[in-house]
Formats: C-alpha cells, sequence, structure tokens
C-alpha cells in the first residue's frame, strides 16, 4: 500500500470547470487507490463527481493524493491530465 | 451563493413532461421567457448552446442529478431553472442512471465562471440524502421554493 501525494500548479487562480472535473472523474475510477483532490481547504473524492463538482469555483493551488496499490501511477497520470486540461487550453 | 439567488421561481417546473433531452431544455428554458428574463427569439439558440455544452460531454453528475449550463449573449444575469421528472430523462449520464432532477443554469456571454459557484450550491444539497430525498418528493412548487430556502439558510449559518 503506498501513499502519494502531487500540486498541481495553476495558472492565473483558474477555476475548476465541470469539464475538466469530469475527465479527472473518469480516469481515476480506472484506478484501484483511494484518491482525492484538494483545494482551498475542500477535499473530495476524485472518484465521486458529486463530491468534485463541490470544489466548483475554488481557488489556490490543487493537491492530489493517492493512497493504495497503484497510487503513484494514479497521481502522475491524473496530475498530468488536470495540468493539460487547467494550464493548456 | 444562494440558490434563492438565481433559481427563479417563475422557472421551478414541478413535473417535466416525458421529453428527449432537448426537448426538457426547450420547456425550461422557455420558463425563462414566461419569467421575463428572456426574449421569446433567443429560446432557439440557448438551447443550442445548452446542447453544444451537452456534446461535449453529458452534464449528469450522477445521483439522478444534471446540471446543463450555458452563457449566451441574450442573458443579463446568472439565472437558474429547476425541473423535475419521475420518470426519468436520458441525459447520457456517466452512471447510465435517468435523471430526475434537472438544475439549469445560464449566465451573460462575457462574464468569467460565476455558474461555478451556483453548481457548488446545488451540489451541497444533493449531496445531503435527507435534502435529495425532499426534493424528490416534493409535490408543490411552494415546497420547493421552501426547500431551496431552507438548503439557503442552513448553508449560511454553517458559514456563519
Amino acid at each position: 500500500m503506498s501513499r502519494h501525494k502531487a500540486q498541481i500548479p495553476v495558472e492565473k487562480d483558474e477555476s475548476l470547470h465541470l469539464r475538466p472535473m469530469q475527465v479527472l472523474n473518469e480516469r481515476a475510477l480506472e484506478f484501484k487507490s483511494d484518491l482525492t483532490l484538494t483545494r482551498d481547504g475542500h477535499t473530495a473524492d476524485a472518484k465521486s463527481m458529486l463530491e468534485l463538482t463541490l470544489l466548483a469555483g475554488k481557488k489556490g493551488p490543487l493537491t492530489l493524493e493517492g493512497r493504495g496499490p497503484d497510487a503513484r501511477d494514479a497521481v502522475n497520470t491524473l496530475s498530468a491530465l488536470l495540468d493539460q486540461q487547467l494550464n493548456k487550453r | 451563493m444562494r440558490l434563492g439567488d438565481f433559481i427563479l421561481e417563475e422557472a421551478i417546473i414541478r413535473e417535466l413532461r416525458p421529453a428527449s433531452k432537448r426537448e426538457a431544455l426547450a420547456e425550461m428554458v422557455q420558463h425563462f421567457v414566461d419569467a421575463g428574463c428572456l426574449e421569446p427569439g433567443a429560446v432557439e439558440s440557448v438551447v443550442d448552446a445548452l446542447m453544444e455544452r451537452e456534446e461535449i460531454g453529458s452534464t449528469a453528475i450522477g445521483h439522478g442529478v444534471a446540471i446543463p449550463h450555458a452563457k449566451h449573449k441574450a442573458v443579463q444575469r446568472l439565472i437558474g431553472a429547476y425541473a423535475h421528472s419521475s420518470e426519468g430523462l436520458e441525459f447520457d449520464a456517466l452512471d447510465g442512471r435517468p435523471v430526475k432532477s434537472v438544475f439549469l443554469i445560464l449566465w451573460p456571454d462575457g462574464v468569467i465562471g460565476p455558474h461555478l459557484e451556483a453548481i457548488a450550491q446545488i451540489s451541497t444539497l444533493i449531496k445531503r440524502q435527507t435534502w435529495l430525498r425532499r426534493l424528490l418528493t416534493c409535490s408543490e412548487r411552494r415546497d420547493i421554493v421552501d426547500l431551496f430556502a431552507e438548503v439557503d439558510r442552513e448553508l449560511e449559518d454553517a458559514v456563519g
């Protein structure tokens, strides 16, 4: 069981829109590990679209954390995906 | 942001007629016209904008809830509608479930992100089982308005 964490830099304090969260949610479901996304003191289960929508409109740095057998792979894959969704549009 | 700040009482539909996604959205948008917040001539174009967003990816977020949303130049401020469907609508949800609660949000073109706080407020309502259950069993428009007001009050108190 491993634990892995990554911070995703967000240019211009970009808000989280629904679509990037849906993309994250779909990919998160492919991993075995527990995955959470934290922003502005609010933590959401990345495998629950409803919980992710609670982060809509929040500002500040994004932290992705995984706990489980494939945590490292999951966090690396999902943080790259989020970075692409938020910063390279 | 409070639900009562953007969901128009006149745009709350207690029971949506069985319909396709587009027809359901069109009926909801028509209620903005009836409420005096949208020109009749803009309905088609607003529905097109909502459907374009749906084509990028369904706005169904699970739990039988969808939050279709779009910006549009015909809209003067953030406005919302709510509709309930007992039968459930086919909304291409990721979990495959039909959608029974639709929250529709529109905001003016050129304004960035006012809908995000609205989405977060709606999600807070949905997350609490007792509120979602009440929403699904409200028999009158008035009951839905009262529930939204209660949610707003309670969340405001929680923030302090």
